[in-house]
């Protein structure tokens, strides 16, 4: 089927692809269908957007935070996490939203409240996790510029 | 919205899981305890507005950020 979107014009999907946030997400909650969708490939690619297929205004640009922050291990409560699905670790797919100011220097990533989708029920659903240490605005272009020196 | 006054170490229970205690009260804050499933997510009402806040804001991520993001990612 085709959709509206935000940043990439009219685009066709597949809808066994779109996933059900029966929650919403945070400041959302009448939206309940999104799609992740890519600029290009999704191999390798380090950010998806989260895009709604009921309000093609709505997309939310993520990244995969396993490939930005290593460390990152969030404590979730598994009887939360519940709602989406059995928890076959291997069906879960996390993302965390980033934040784009005028200044791209600036850009954060929300680790405190990632987006979590079961990629077998096809359900999703933003969570917000226990630990304090996590912050709701990471800086995210500091974790880009180690990551560029690294690979150098 | 219900108001109920409590005393110290008294409690409200809303549906049949979920218990508030006053624990204590110092000066001008109180101290609650929370007994709830824990498929249940509770959080100071601070972060749930924030985090309302970051999604309403990357959801308005601008063309001019999009293209931001995409050069990145071609430099990268």
């Amino acid at each position: 089927m085709e959709i509206l979107t935000r940043h990439f014009g009219t685009v066709d999907i597949e809808e066994d692809k779109i996933v059900g946030f029966n929650e919403g997400i945070f400041g959302f909650d009448t939206l309940k269908k999104f799609i992740v969708l890519y600029d290009g490939a999704e191999e390798g690619n380090p950010f998806a957007w989260l895009q709604s297929v009921e309000e093609k205004d709505v997309c939310l640009p993520m990244i995969s935070p396993m490939f930005w922050f290593q460390e990152y291990s969030p404590d979730v409560d598994d009887e939360l996490i519940s709602q989406i699905g059995d928890l076959d670790p291997q069906a879960l797919d996390l993302y965390t939203i980033v934040v784009i100011p005028d200044d791209i220097k600036d850009m954060t990533t929300n680790l405190k409240a990632p987006i979590i989708i079961n990629r077998e029920t096809k359900k999703g659903m933003q969570v917000i996790v226990n630990d304090d240490v996590y912050d709701i605005k990471h800086n995210l272009y500091e974790q880009l510029e180690k990551l560029k020196k690294a690979g150098e | 919205m219900l108001a109920l006054t409590r005393k110290v170490g008294e409690s409200i229970v809303i549906a049949d899981n979920i218990e508030i205690t006053i624990i204590a009260i110092t000066g001008d804050q109180i101290k609650l305890g929370i007994d709830a499933p824990k498929s249940i997510s509770i959080h100071r009402k601070e972060i749930y507005l924030q985090i309302q806040e970051e999604n309403k804001a990357a959801a308005a991520t601008s063309e001019a950020g999009a293209q931001a993001l995409k050069d990145l990612m071609g430099k990268k």
